[in-house]
């Protein structure tokens, strides 16, 4: 185990210098990648400023709280899209189709952590360190400080929300597998992985139970920061942890199903 | 004791009806017919320790789904398959630490960096020992004349460089079993000639098992002993290469040299006219009847020089597919 998870991370890191081989080959696209990332964050934080400049509160959040949120889900969703999607599952359909998969199934090597956390993007690296320093003007800003507890809790919810992404990512983009040219199932992934920004405030009723439960984007990032922040307890640990090992374990054996349709199907 | 055993072994796949237009599309939507594309129906064969098998057929013969199924890419319909004593589609680490299957239309290589950089990779996903690889990668690199461009990008290189490039990413590792599928494909003459002398030279050095599939002809005269040929999905032919001639030429080759003229029509009389170059004249005639017609020939006609052959290779084996497709 030990022995296995150590040579996982050996040939992660190795990707790891590949990617950035790669990606720096390419120097004057990767320079616009960034641009292009920067842009984006400076068009969140105008978004911002525009919303609350008429009003003090959004479902119960102010605005260097809205912050904070913002800058968490920066983090998050670069994370998300760094390790497991833009070079990784967002590929997927694309080697169906090529029939690249075939390569990675005669890998002695688990298939699903070839098509899911293969290659890391490095460009996206910066805007996560944007994100972090949105969340420091969030708290310099604001009177909102936490204690050590929570802020472990913090942590481990937020870990907890990564790996319920990273298993919703899967299930989503496994679909491929049964709709062929369905090329747009890890975009739609990546989009459910997208309304974890929102504040949960905003998921009323029905919607609160579905976003909790059936599809945990709250998980992901507002459960955390609301942890975080005090506005919610830190006994909402177990049910993050009991989510996550629910949804890792759901989308292992969906991984292996949609293998199995592949190779009798194979079309 | 053999390596790879193939029982009875059928693989269908399953594909539906596509009706034309868009009313046909949307009703598809609903009501789905399906059909079984017969890829592999009922094929048998025993491979033993170091052989170099020819594998052979026409395009859609199920070669390739073959050699998916052996590799473990996909699971079979039907039949008992063992290979190195595995079940191939249960894709044991073990099991894929000693095999290889190269395609020759899919590349694993990364094509913007060096195929350095790649049998690196390759080393650590097959766990191969630091001085086991530098041996094995300086063993491949000379046998193959590659020592200048390890270090050139791969889009870079020849088709022919990148071929040699791919064999030995699927090397490293040191399989005992190599699945090669059409790997000169694509290749000129002189790269499928050197691609030839290197998988007879890893075949003999290593002991390595190795299922070839070609449509080159060349490519199975002169690396297999044995071939197996199937058709539509069966098998045809199990055996010595030399073997097919004997079994499905029902005739032979006469081919004469004449010191006078001697017309079409004459010859046609004797057997059917293969080639008619004066001096020099072809026809095939039976088997049985090849030495009668030789003496009746040299009777006959003033001739300088008289040979009997047995039919090329190419041609007998499309015969025999031809002759399948009209049955
Ligand atoms: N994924 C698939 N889905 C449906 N039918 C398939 C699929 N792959 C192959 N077939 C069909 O199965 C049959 C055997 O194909 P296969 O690729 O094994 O032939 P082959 O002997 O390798 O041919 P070639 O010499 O052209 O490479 C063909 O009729 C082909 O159309
Ligand atoms: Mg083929």
């Amino acid at each position: 185990m030990v022995n296995n998870i150590s040579r996982y991370l050996k040939i992660w890191f190795k990707m790891a210098g590949v990617s950035m081989q790669l990606e720096t080959e390419y120097r004057s696209s990767f320079i616009l990648e960034i641009l292009v990332e920067i842009g984006f964050f400076v068009v969140t934080l105008i978004n911002i400023a525009v919303i609350y400049s008429n009003v003090p509160l959004v479902v119960g959040w102010t605005k260097w709280e809205a912050m904070i949120l913002m800058g968490m889900y920066m983090v998050f969703s670069e994370i998300v899209l760094g390790l497991a999607f833009i070079f990784n599952l967002r590929t997927l359909p694309d080697k169906i189709t090529k029939g690249d998969l075939d390569l990675i199934l005669l890998k002695p090597i688990d298939s699903q952590f070839q098509v899911s956390l293969w290659r890391p993007y490095f460009a996206s690296f910066p805007s996560l360190l944007s994100g972090i320093v949105v969340i420091f003007v969030g708290f310099a800003q604001s009177q909102i400080r936490f204690n050590i507890i929570q802020f472990l809790t913090f942590i481990l919810i937020f870990l907890c929300g990564l790996l319920i992404a990273y298993s919703l990512g899967i299930i989503i983009s496994s679909l491929v597998f049964w709709f062929i040219n369905a090329d747009s199932l890890p975009d739609l992934a990546e989009e459910v992985i997208f309304l974890s920004g929102r504040p949960s405030g905003v998921f009323p009723g029905f919607w609160r139970y579905l976003f909790l439960l059936i599809i945990p984007v709250i998980i992901m990032v507002s459960l955390p920061v609301e942890v975080l922040t005090g506005k919610q307890s830190v006994l909402w640990l177990p049910f993050a942890v009991i989510m996550a090992a629910i949804f890792l374990f759901l989308s292992r054996r969906f991984w292996l199903f949609a293998l199995r349709h592949y190779s009798s199907a194979s079309s | 004791m053999s390596l790879i055993s193939v029982h009875n072994l059928q693989k269908f796949y399953r594909v539906h009806q596509k009706e034309p237009g868009l009313s046909g599309s949307i009703k598809s939507l609903f009501h789905r017919k399906y059909y079984d594309v017969k890829a592999v129906d009922g094929v048998s064969f025993e491979i033993g320790e170091g052989e170099l098998v020819g594998f052979i057929g026409p395009n859609g013969a199920g070669k390739t789904t073959t050699l998916k199924v052996l590799s473990g890419l996909l699971y079979p319909t039907s039949g008992d398959i063992s290979v190195l004593g595995y079940i191939p589609w249960e894709r044991k680490p073990a099991f894929q630490k000693q095999f290889s299957l190269v395609m020759g239309q899919k590349n694993q290589l990364w094509w913007d960096l060096p195929a350095i950089e790649s049998f690196i990779l390759n080393k650590e996903i097959y766990e191969v020992p630091d001085d086991q690889y530098k041996q094995t990668l300086n063993e491949l690199v000379s046998l193959l004349e590659v020592e200048d461009i390890l270090k050139v990008q791969v889009r870079k290189l020849s088709l022919g460089q990148r071929m040699k490039m791919e064999l030995i990413a699927a090397l490293i590792h040191s399989p005992k079993i190599l699945f090669l599928d059409e790997p000169t494909i694509g290749l000129d003459v002189v790269m499928q000639k050197k691609m030839r002398e290197f998988i007879k030279a890893y075949n003999r050095k290593f002991r390595a098992t190795i299922i070839l599939t070609s449509h080159y002809m060349d490519d199975v005269k002169e690396l297999c002993e044995r071939v197996i040929i199937i058709d539509k999905g069966r098998l045809l032919f199990d055996g010595r290469l030399d073997e097919i001639t004997r079994k499905y030429a029902d005739h032979k080759l006469i081919s004469a040299v004449f010191s006078d003229h001697i017309t079409r029509a004459d010859l046609a009389k004797l057997g059917t006219v293969k080639e008619y170059d004066l001096p020099k004249a072809v026809i095939s005639v039976k088997r049985a009847e090849a030495p009668q017609i030789a003496a009746k020939l040299l009777e006959k006609y003033p001739i300088e020089d008289l040979n009997i052959e047995e039919p090329q290779i190419e041609d007998v084996i499309r015969e025999v597919f031809t002759g399948r497709d009209l049955a």
